[in-house]
């Protein structure tokens, strides 16, 4: 935690070794992150690049976060991806997870199968089951592995409100992924 | 399996997704990384030029500040 800490308060002195290392420490979890928000690669790619441009304004205008980097990050990027989203349709989601846990794997055991199913239904049913807030905050919480407290910083809610949010969110997922299975 | 789901079971789910999942496609990373350099060089290079000109006005004026 003191090596983060130390990481900080050098890189709002626009140290170029401290802020390269924050770059390397958190572009590939904010390019997954922004990547399961917003499906497109090439749109995560750039929110990468936007994410880490603001951070360096705002640390030379003498601002910037004082605490939790990893949480303003991820706040900078939800708030670029829900700004850029207005115009953009989802397309293909997390889909190429699944596809790259089976790859290479010519015989997959009957567990091996049902987890898959299940992967896909779950991935579907975050797509089309629950709502953008529902969403985010799940992601956040079992993607990201976010307390409720730093998920409500991040998306600009209450935690009471992140709980409701995240029971409903998977009380919806329960439901769809009972429904699947019903349906084998 | 059970027609149930329970919260354990969805939780693992998340686990092998995030196992999954891809990455920073190298190419892309490392052009970021160098566009993020060049503009933290640019920001490193530009500050000390802001602060000449601060210190430039101020030694025209009668300050006593140096670089």
């Amino acid at each position: 935690m003191n090596d983060v800490v130390s990481l900080l308060k050098a890189a709002q002195k626009l140290d170029e070794e401290a802020l390269t290392a924050i770059f390397d420490q958190y572009a590939p979890a904010i390019y997954k992150y922004t990547l399961r928000l917003c499906h497109d690669p090439i749109q995560a790619d750039n929110i990468v690049g936007d994410v880490f441009a603001q951070l360096l304004e705002q640390f030379a205008a003498g601002k910037g976060p004082r605490t939790n980097l990893r949480s303003y990050l991820y706040q900078t990027a939800y708030h670029l991806v829900v700004d850029r989203s207005r115009d953009n349709q989802h397309t293909a989601p997390l889909e190429v997870a699944v596809d790259r846990l089976d790859r290479g794997q010519l015989t997959p055991t009957q567990t091996q199968i049902e987890e898959r199913v299940m992967m896909e239904a779950l991935i579907s049913a975050m797509n089309s089951e629950l709502t953008d807030d529902q969403r985010h905050v799940i992601i956040l919480r079992f993607l990201e592995d976010f307390s409720l407290k730093e998920t409500a910083d991040i998306v600009g809610k209450e935690v009471n409100n992140i709980k409701v949010i995240q029971n409903r969110g998977i009380a919806k997922l329960r439901k769809a992924l009972g429904l699947q299975l019903e349906e084998m | 399996m059970s027609l149930e789901t329970s919260d354990a079971e969805i939780a693992q789910i998340f686990t092998r997704l995030k196992i999954g999942e891809a990455g920073y496609p190298p190419r892309l990373l490392e052009a970021r990384r160098i566009e993020f350099k060049q503009r933290v060089a640019e920001i490193c290079l530009g500050r000390p030029i802001v602060f000449n000109r601060q210190a430039h006005s101020e030694r025209n004026s009668g300050g006593n500040r140096h670089c």
